[in-house]
């Protein structure tokens, strides 16, 4: 394949991620604000309290939170406990690193299936106003295991390069 | 032997030492439980979503986070600095007393000390450096003053305790106010006196037409803390609204008073609030699937027992709790603090009779304090990276100030009602 062409595959690629991660969880942040701003405006100031606006708001808190934290995990900001792991030779940072990934990796590819059939039956359950079903609310859920076990097994697929090319001492 | 408990066990200790991602590894340690232990995976997709769902409370965070992000970009900080150093400046080592008022308007505004620590922060450590304060001393000033911010409502830990607790949202809001304002008091007096032993500069005095001046720039901005608690207390709006609303006054003043902030700037906002949001979210998400199998396993249980095998004295308790959370603070991220190791102790705090909003302002005020707490205290890396200070330097000046504040959290801890006064008179 020529470099051209494997450039416009990573470029493909990477607006399919941006999609969910980037795009879909900033319009539903957007959408979360501005609903509630509806929603003030509304009830206080022409005095009709609306349900829709409040279901809506969570339904889009839902979205950003679970592909917000694929977002974050893009740029390695999730909160992490680094005290052992800074005082560790680059050697057993990698070690570290792998371990922890593997775990993540195993438990999330486990959770997949079972986290989709919960999803797929929640779609018998629907929100009172906007009659949206339950399994789109929650879906973005599935959308954060899948892009984890991506990001993850990306992250375990260079470091194992790392230590069998003996890059990493 | 309990394999299950066991496994919970090895992964959350994994989570510390391999460095995984504190979130992530709640949900995968919980999925590793839910194997061994023969519950249904699909568990912790439900507990994480169910609650997320149901917890609408919860939406304050991503608001005030959104709020703080505009603030910081829209001149809206630069308004409460110039207003704070009309107020202050002219005193014997005022800009550091600026530092202190300036982080008490911002805390009103916004409920995150980071928030603090990295906007207001940068003009603060600048304002300092140009009126010939050493750097430690403006980085160490400037991360003790940002541990204001999430004391003095309106407060994103506040909110979390609410959410576990059961507290009063409102109540914990009010609780804060005076211990707010006394961890301020208590760094300007200490401010006052270091000024005068280091012989630090008097500020530039402003005469009355030039503070007017400087006020009504800087009126808008100031409305804010006013907008949000005003219409959360006078009933008008709910807390999580207040968020919103503060929020849009934030834009509305960026956009068309300060004229700091176009499409372009906005959307890079939103983009950095959802993914703060999402890191967020997913601690407090993720915590309540861990939180079912801390309390099925009986753990909180076996923590009070220990505990008050121990004593049952409640004031002694409350000095090992504070110790035990400052040590907390001074290695753990507040969130993880507040979604995994809060609700062990809750159950202990009940049976001792301890008022929940005390108890909540307490241990908020103590992970605060952690935060500019040595060796891992967040706000001391913030500051250390604006002000190009080393690190050990910024520590160097900031533990007496931390001593100070630690005064201050015995004092609140054992005379309750400095916590509970305010919400008293508001009819707790």
């Amino acid at each position: 394949m020529s470099a051209e062409k494997s450039s416009a595959w990573r470029r493909v690629g990477q607006l399919l991620i941006d999609i969910p991660e980037k795009y879909v969880s900033s319009l539903a942040f957007l959408t979360l604000f501005v609903v509630f701003v509806v929603q003030i405006f509304f009830r206080y100031v022409l005095n009709r309290p609306l349900i829709w606006p409040y279901e809506l708001s969570i339904f889009a808190f839902i979205w950003t939170a679970v592909l917000g934290a694929c977002f974050a995990k893009r740029y390695n900001a999730h909160v992490v406990f680094s005290l052992v792991y800074d005082r560790m030779s680059p050697l057993g940072q990698l070690i570290f690193r792998l371990i922890g990934n593997f775990l993540i990796f195993t438990a999330f590819s486990i959770a997949l299936y079972p986290t989709f059939d919960f999803v797929k039956f929640m779609r018998i359950d629907k929100s009172v106003a906007l009659k949206i079903p339950f399994d789109i609310a929650f879906g973005p859920y599935l959308i954060f295991l899948a892009l984890i076990i991506g990001r993850v097994g990306y992250d375990l697929y260079t470091d194992i390069r790392k230590l069998a090319k003996g890059e990493v001492r | 032997m309990n394999w299950a408990l066991l496994v919970f066990l090895l992964g959350f200790i994994s989570i510390f030492i391999l460095r995984i991602p504190i979130a992530l590894g709640m949900l995968m340690t919980s999925t590793f439980y839910c194997l061994v232990a023969g519950i249904d995976i699909s568990l912790v997709a439900e507990k994480v979503l169910t609650n997320l769902f149901a917890k609408y409370i919860i939406m304050a965070v991503p608001l005030f986070v959104f709020t703080a992000n505009v603030m910081n970009t829209g001149r809206v900080t630069e308004m409460v600095f110039s207003f704070a150093n009309g107020l202050v400046g002219r005193f014997r080592g005022g800009m550091g007393h600026v530092n202190v008022v300036a982080s008490i308007i911002f805390s009103g505004m916004t409920g995150s000390a980071v928030a603090d620590a990295s906007g207001l922060g940068i003009m603060e450590i600048e304002g300092m450096r140009q009126h010939g304060y050493p750097d430690d001393f403006s980085a160490a000033v400037t991360s003790s003053s940002a541990t204001i911010g999430p004391i003095f409502p309106p407060s994103i830990p506040m909110v979390f305790y609410a959410m576990l607790s059961g507290a009063s949202i409102g109540n914990l809001f009010l609780g804060g106010m005076v211990p707010g304002l006394l961890i301020g008091l208590a760094l300007m007096g200490y401010i006052a006196i270091i000024s005068k032993i280091r012989n630090y500069p008097y500020g530039a005095k402003y005469t009355l037409r030039q503070f007017v001046a400087y006020t009504i720039k800087a009126f808008p901005a100031l409305l804010t803390p006013v907008i949000l608690l005003g219409g959360i207390y006078s009933g008008v709006v709910t807390p999580t609204e207040a968020g919103a609303l503060a929020a849009f006054w934030a834009i509305l003043i960026s956009v068309f008073v300060y004229r700091a902030m176009g499409p372009k700037a906005l959307w890079k906002v939103i983009v950095q609030s959802m993914r703060t949001t999402g890191t967020l979210s997913i601690i407090v998400g993720a915590a309540f699937t861990f939180s079912f199998i801390v309390a099925r396993e009986h753990i909180p249980d076996a923590i009070a027992g220990f505990m008050l095998g121990i004593t049952d004295n409640k004031y002694v308790l409350l000095l090992v709790i504070n110790i035990l959370f400052l040590l907390l603070g001074m290695f753990i991220d507040t969130s993880t603090i507040t979604v995994v190791f809060i609700p062990m102790v809750l159950p202990l705090v009940i049976s001792l009779g301890i008022d929940l909003v005390h108890f909540g302002v307490v241990v908020v005020l103590n992970m605060m304090i952690g935060l500019s707490t040595p060796p891992m205290g967040m706000l001391l890396f913030i500051v250390s990276g604006i002000s190009d200070c080393p690190l050990g330097k910024v520590i160097k000046q900031a533990i007496p100030m931390v001593l100070v504040m630690i005064a201050v959290l015995l004092l609140i801890t054992y005379v309750p009602d400095i916590v509970l006064f305010i919400p008293r008179t508001f009819g707790f």
